[in-house]
């Protein structure tokens, strides 16, 4: 059971070869054997879970049964469950039980989804390591060759890559924001696809950015993504930037082959900094898609080296404006005062965290009068410039090739200290979230250490479907089978 | 925290360098259609569940600690 992929499992279980609940059950061990280690789960909703399996059984039994049925999935703890805690692994949202469920988890329900629970993530979303969470770090499944040096998951949908990775899930949800699923699919192994913005409805979605932030699935394959992105996706009138626009089955686009296939390589994502074994596989990755018959083009998105401090006063603007809602009144933590002024600050004192503080100082900086055109107004105009790069570029070329992430994943006490540092983790998973345009990564090959590197593959605004062609070719090709060190298989 | 903001600040001013004139700011993608709906109610009777979350209330108010003298 340790093997199953999301698609094989739906399989056995319209075959009657297995029980949702033997499924779910299965699940459930493994969490509790090896979550101790890797904390991927802030929840774990085990009672739920099993009703929800026996309930699937029953519907399995008939015949008639959705598409999701018997599945189990983690959701990461951003999108809001009705009655089970939603944290957004902070303080101010400890207790937090939503009465009322998110469009996104509301699909993958009717379409009969098991949640096993609710998956760790960087304190509301910000981080690229997992290690901004009030519930704790998440470790990365993978290790070094020998050596037991624990090392970061990626973040912020951390909690979601590790538990797809260790085998704690059969898929999850993830959200990017500037990089928040991808990034974490490379340090972890997996597959995970940001969908064009607008395409996941963001009601219930507890917002980052508003403007940026995306939901997207994160499994084992590309087959197993669009399975879960057909689930996901769709209009949804209480967003006001949901796009209605009917949900393909995407399943249909994966052997659809890159023959005649323009692939644009843009040459700004191979600074002189990248690593050898992160270039190399790059190459690799070029090597299969022509093979394949896809005809491969140079390009150029010149504004690349602005999309990261755009994105940090893009995003932190925002941040700053949706998280003033966190005010100890209506709902999450109150640390009580004398005054309504003073239980504000005590409250969002005490509620968030460092990182979380820093961006909403940041973000209230670049909005204030004074400040407001020489940061914010500009950044929004670069934006633009951005956005252009890749209308330009898709002018030319169907799809684009890059890696996803500069570096493999890193060790917990290697995390620099310089937040500015950190932020060049996101450098080539940015430029696209800043456009809206759909991206994935997918597991391509092991560094030198043996850890496991992703490509990113960027498409035309509700182009997902070529994505998943192109992914699909390259999957082949790299043939990753490879497993971590903590897995459940090897606990079984 | 003032240093590193201080630091942050430095590296976006590299933005200062790219040429916008003429350019107009990006709002969103501009992917979906504005649209209007009624004005109607859609739902309610929610009073129970909108103060479920509520760190204290009062029957149907949420309650801070006094603002007027």
């Amino acid at each position: 059971m340790h093997d199953l992929t999301l698609a094989s499992a739906r399989k056995a279980l319209r075959e009657r070869r297995l029980s949702a609940i033997d499924l779910t059950d299965h699940f459930l061990a493994a969490i509790k054997k090896l979550d101790g280690d890797i904390n991927s789960y802030v929840t774990v909703t085990e009672d739920q879970a099993r009703a929800g399996a026996r309930a699937a059984d029953a519907l399995l039994a008939t015949g008639n049964a959705p598409s999701l049925c018997g599945l189990p999935l983690g959701i990461k703890d951003l999108f809001c469950t009705n009655g089970v805690r939603t944290t957004a692994s902070s303080n101010i949202l400890r207790d937090f039980v939503p009465p009322y469920e998110s469009t996104v988890t509301s699909n993958l329900l009717a379409d009969g989804a098991i949640f096993l629970g609710k998956t760790n993530l960087d304190e509301f979303a910000m981080g690229s390591t997992n290690m901004t969470s009030a519930f704790g770090p998440v470790t990365n499944p993978w290790r070094r060759k020998g050596t037991d040096v624990s090392l970061v998951p990626g973040g912020s949908s951390g909690g979601s890559a590790a538990a797809v990775a260790a085998g704690l899930a059969l898929g999850t949800t993830g959200t990017d924001t500037g990089g928040s699923i991808r990034q974490p699919a490379s340090y972890c192994g997996i597959t995970g696809i940001k969908p064009t913005y607008g395409r996941c409805s963001r009601f219930g979605t507890i917002a980052f950015a508003s403007s940026l932030d995306q939901a997207g699935p994160m499994a084992r394959t590309m087959e197993d993504c669009a399975i879960l992105l057909e689930s996901m996706a769709g209009f949804d009138p209480k967003d006001s930037t949901s796009v209605d626009r009917p949900v393909p089955r995407y399943e249909d686009a994966l052997e659809r082959g890159v023959k005649g296939l323009k692939v644009g390589i843009p040459r700004e994502y191979r600074p002189d900094t990248l690593p050898d074994d992160i270039a190399a596989l790059w190459d690799q990755g070029i090597a299969w898609l022509r093979d394949a018959g896809a005809e491969i083009v140079d390009v150029s998105l010149p504004h690349t080296k602005y999309g990261l401090p755009t994105y940090y006063i893009v995003a932190l603007a925002e941040a700053s404006s949706n998280l003033a809602r966190y005010d100890g009144v209506r709902f999450g933590e109150r640390v009580d005062a004398a005054s309504l002024d003073e239980l504000y600050e005590a409250t969002r004192h005490a509620g968030f965290g460092e990182e979380v503080r820093r961006r909403i100082l940041m973000g209230t900086y670049v909005l204030s009068s004074g400040y407001y055109d020489a940061y914010y107004l500009r950044a929004q105009k670069v934006r633009t410039l951005i956005q252009r790069d890749f209308l330009n570029a898709f002018d030319t070329v169907d799809v684009l090739l890059t890696p996803t992430a500069p570096s493999a994943a890193f060790a917990h006490s290697e995390r620099p200290t310089d937040p500015v540092q950190i932020y060049l983790n996101d450098i080539f998973t940015v430029p696209a979230s800043m456009a809206g345009v759909p991206a994935l990564s997918l597991p391509a090959g092991l560094d030198h250490d043996g850890l496991p590197l992703g490509l990113q593959l960027i498409g035309r605004y509700f182009e997902e479907e070529t994505l998943f062609a192109a992914g699909r070719v390259m999957e082949k090709a790299a043939g990753f089978t490879h497993r971590p060190a903590l897995h459940a298989g090897a606990f079984a | 925290m003032r240093q590193e903001l201080s630091g942050i600040l430095g590296w976006v001013e590299q933005l200062n360098e790219v040429d916008i004139t003429d350019v107009p700011p990006m709002i969103g993608t501009g992917l979906a259609t504005p649209r209007l709906r009624d004005d109607v109610v859609t739902d309610g009777d929610k009073r129970d569940a909108v103060l479920s979350n509520a760190p204290d209330s009062v029957g149907p108010y949420f309650t801070v600690p006094k603002v007027v003298e």
